[in-house]
């Protein structure tokens, strides 16, 4: 659990490094929560279809390591455009955020589903010693998935707020 | 050639952030002891380095080579770009809408919380800690006491396998919680008839 928590930090401090901000790294953070969800929803769903029977062990709670670092990736790509456009540019926030999502939403859309064809064979392809890291893969597999979905939906509209309101002068 | 320049500046502060996260999540890794984190730091360590070296050459190799052999430039028919866009606009149009958006995930996120986390287990179930015990008879014992004495062992052993406890006393022995046990008695080996 500590591990969890140092990895939280780590993560939350480099992005304070680097974006010289302290609140827009929250705001990229919270895919994270929505991320992990979608992974335990996948498993949920996975194992309630009876596909197969994969317990909930240490190295599938890794998982929920592996996606904190690559869930986030997609909120970056977006709220670095929207910051860029807002500040370089001057737009408003609602333009800064469509200019944000039109160019960086389909780089989002291939890497999402390159990542999901390559998991795709550790979930899937059944045989012996595959539930060691079948796991991992259902996590990481739907919880890029739903962060994907996050991406365009909720993080714009989180954004949308935390741009508008007083905090973020 | 300005093109991949510029391309290559736009990206760079969210590529290398994006790659440093990646990477920095697996440090705690290394400090789990256990089998988990054996069975694990392959695995986080193949990991980081191909994400490394992958951030290095999207930046040097890639750009030179979209340089050198530009893609042909194609109209920008981004249809379901476009169509996505536009939907998730009408998300953040105004304050309510946002807030709607975010209070539903919220409600969302927390009810998966709530319902769909599985209890947690250690590692997948494998070998699981076996023992095999055998008592040679001394010459002479009939089968009706060596039935006897598998009695008194089933007798010390049974207790540990209805036990809730994860380990139970008896007869000055110390046995853990059983999950099966199986006990015979037979006659090993009958003395051959010696030819004469």
């Amino acid at each position: 659990m500590e591990n969890y928590l140092l990895a939280v930090a780590i993560v939350y401090l480099l992005m304070v490094a680097i974006f010289a901000h302290w609140g827009h790294p929250l705001l990229i953070m919270t895919t994270i929560p929505m991320g992990i969800s979608a992974g335990i929803a996948g498993l949920a769903l996975l194992n309630g279809i009876g596909l197969f029977q994969q317990p909930f062990d240490m190295i599938t709670m890794l998982g929920f390591l592996i996606l904190m670092g690559t869930v986030i990736n997609n909120p970056i790509l977006v709220v670095e455009r929207t910051l860029f456009l807002k500040k370089q540019q001057h737009c408003s926030v609602q333009d800064a955020l469509s200019g944000a999502l039109k160019s960086r939403i389909r780089p989002i859309a291939i890497t999402t589903v390159t990542t999901l064809c390559g998991i795709a064979p550790l979930v899937f392809i059944p045989g012996e010693g595959t539930e060691l890291y079948r796991g991992v893969g259902t996590i990481v597999m739907f919880g890029l998935m739903g962060a994907a979905i996050v991406t365009v939906t909720t993080l714009p509209a989180l954004t949308a707020l935390f741009l508008r309101s007083k905090l973020s002068k | 050639m300005q093109a991949a320049i510029d391309g290559v500046k736009q990206v760079w502060t969210a590529v290398l952030t994006s790659t440093l996260t990646t990477v920095l999540v697996f440090l705690p890794i290394l400090f789990i002891q256990q089998e988990a984190g054996q069975l694990y730091s392959d695995v986080a360590i193949a990991i980081s380095s191909a994400i490394v070296a992958s951030m290095i050459l999207s930046v040097t190799l890639v750009p030179l080579l979209a340089a050198q052999f530009p893609p042909p430039l194609k109209k920008q028919n981004m249809d379901w770009a476009d169509a996505i866009t536009s939907r998730a606009e009408k998300l953040y149009k105004h304050r309510g809408r946002s807030l709607t958006t975010v209070g539903i995930t919220t409600v969302v996120v927390v009810g998966i919380w709530w319902w769909l986390m599985p209890p947690a287990e250690y590692l997948p179930e494998g070998e699981e800690a076996k023992t095999f015990a055998t008592m040679s008879a001394p010459p002479g014992y009939n089968l009706s006491t060596m039935s006897n004495i598998a009695k008194e062992i089933r007798a010390i052993f049974d207790p540990a396998l209805v036990t809730e406890n994860t380990e139970v006393k008896r007869s000055g022995l110390t046995i853990p919680a059983l999950k099966t046990i199986s006990y015979s008695v037979q006659p090993t080996s009958s003395p051959k008839p010696s030819p004469r």
